[in-house]
């Protein structure tokens, strides 16, 4: 028996909406909600606390489904996104970074189950992998560590920069460790003296 | 001369893309060889995903995006920059007929919008409902501005009111139903709902916070590493679009050019492009600077405004980051530097 999950459903298309609906239900989804306004969707997501969204990547909606994640005490929901364009590159890098699934070519009526199924693991893992990222490293703060720790080679050892940049490169190489683990214990150890 | 493939440049449909629209109808991109292919979408979340995914080559974009792409606290996570401020102000802020009538405002009254602000501030106690507010991305100068005028009438944008996301487009008709009390949004979807008897013009951006950057060409740092020289002459291309934008004599032809690729009355286009900003169905009054393209380097980023963008925005989400941080992400995101080699490629300096 399959779980009933809820299911909202947004798009500005009514004949199109209608079909996908039909779809959703066919493929087991039968707590299903249209909306095709924007101003009603803030409310309904707030009511009805959806467990995914299906959006038209075509809907103006999106930034108003992206402020729900941004917004701190907000439960952010897996969001299935199905676009028109034809651009594999795109969906895979949109997908790789966990914010959304993108469907080409609109919705299959036999794809309907997976493709939701997928949305939420991947969100339930994407979920994951940010909060650790979050946690320990983004690549900015990285390059500011390395920047940093080039700086104290160059002072060290009166070099340029680029001289300290190959040989902040070499020492991590040596090291098999990645070059901002090192440039973190450059930048502490220099802390501590 | 050789074919390149077309470079892919996103935009949203508003007064303020006039830059990239220009470019492009007097031929300032074929100029410097480029062949532009411009992309119009319908919201921000996709122009940005399209830039980070490379589906784009470079972008119209809220002047707060870049940095908190490069952050990653909204969607994907790309480094974004700009080296070019397209627009500054651009933006006016709508409110219901009903709250205009209940706060018994006098439209021509200055300054205007912190006499609005101040009026509601004093009715809002009595409501007996909390008072909702749209503008059309968390990370806008929109959601900014609103903020700051609401504050400026003693109102604590947090607590006090609701504000929520809408697309441009549905903010008219919101208003008029009562789903939302007033909003903040660019031209000319403001001047809109004005002509369609929905709504109040109480403030203008330049009003609240002159000068503010609006709009910048944005790139992904990668694109910019592998194609310098294009990146360049897309800068002087539309630099050279804003300066043309600014000249008075070219102000009939710009609407015309606007009015046909954005699809959207000229009689609309022309208020805010002229500055006559028609308040309500009885005023219109002149606001200086209501647009801003061209003149005393306003195209150069600045990291000090960047920083403030990146602090008010950490303020939104209830985060305070440290000055370090904040400078080093506002160094990383905007470059001055690509203005100034611009602005010296042109022989404007």
């Amino acid at each position: 028996m399959i779980p009933a999950l809820r299911v909202m459903l947004v798009d500005d298309n009514a004949k199109r909406a209608l079909w996908v609906e039909a779809c959703l239900h066919k493929a087991g989804f039968s707590d299903v909600r249209t909306i095709s306004c924007g101003s009603r969707l803030l409310m309904e997501i707030s009511d009805w606390n959806p467990e995914v969204i299906v959006i038209d990547m075509a809907s103006p909606d999106r930034d108003l489904l992206e402020s729900l994640s941004i917004v701190t005490n907000h439960n952010p929901t897996p969001i299935v996104m199905f676009s028109h364009d034809h651009d594999p590159e795109y969906i895979e890098h949109a997908v790789e970074a966990g914010v959304s699934t993108y469907v080409v070519d609109g919705i299959q009526e036999e794809n309907v189950r997976p493709i939701i199924e997928v949305a939420m693991l991947q969100f339930k893992s994407f979920q994951q992998v940010r909060r650790e990222r979050d946690d320990a490293r983004s690549e900015l703060e990285e390059r500011r560590c390395i920047d940093q720790a080039k700086y104290l080679i160059m002072k060290q050892r009166n070099i340029n920069e680029e001289q300290a940049y190959a040989e902040l490169r070499k020492q991590a190489m040596n090291l098999n460790i990645r070059m901002a683990d090192l440039a973190r214990s450059i930048i502490r150890s220099a802390e501590e003296i | 001369m050789t074919i390149l493939n077309p470079i892919r440049v996103g935009y949203l449909r508003l007064t303020d893309s006039a830059p990239l629209i220009v470019a492009q109808a007097l031929g300032f991109y074929a100029e410097y060889g480029l062949n532009v292919e411009l992309v119009q979408d319908v919201s921000w979340a996709n122009v940005r995903d399209k830039l980070a995914a490379g589906v784009l080559d470079a972008a119209q974009m809220l002047a707060p995006l870049p940095a908190m792409t490069t952050m990653g606290v909204s969607g994907l996570r790309s480094h974004l920059i700009t080296g070019l401020v397209m627009s500054r102000n651009g933006n006016a802020i709508t409110i219901s007929n009903e709250l205009f009538e209940d706060i018994n405002h006098n439209a021509c009254e200055r300054p205007l919008n912190q006499t609005a602000a101040r009026l509601i501030g004093q009715r809002v106690q009595d409501l007996d409902h909390k008072l909702t507010f749209a503008v059309v991305h968390t990370f806008s100068g929109h959601m900014l501005l609103l903020r700051r005028w609401l504050a400026s009438g003693g109102l604590d944008p947090d607590s006090d009111v609701r504000i929520i996301i809408m697309p441009p487009s549905q903010m008219a008709d919101s208003l008029s139903t009562g789903v939302i009390d007033g909003f903040c949004v660019g031209e000319p979807w403001s001047t809109v709902a004005v002509e369609a008897n929905q709504g109040a013009i109480v403030a203008a951006g330049s009003e609240i916070w002159p000068a503010a950057a609006e709009k910048v060409l944005c790139v992904q740092q990668h694109w910019h590493e592998s194609n310098p020289e294009h990146h360049l002459q897309l800068r002087m291309a539309l630099m050279q679009a804003c300066r043309w934008i600014d000249q008075p004599e070219n102000h009939d032809h710009l609407i015309q050019v606007l009015s046909d690729v954005l699809g959207l009355s000229a009689t609309t286009l022309a208020r805010s492009l002229s500055g006559k900003i028609m308040l309500d169905h009885k005023n219109t009054i002149e606001v200086q600077n209501f647009h801003m393209f061209h003149g005393n380097r306003l195209g150069a980023p600045d990291i000090e405004e960047q920083c403030e963008l990146i602090s008010l925005c950490a303020a939104i989400m209830g985060k305070t980051i440290d000055r370090e941080k904040t400078l080093y992400l506002a160094k990383q995101t905007a470059l001055p530097q690509l203005y100034a080699q611009a602005e010296a490629a042109l022989g404007w300096q």
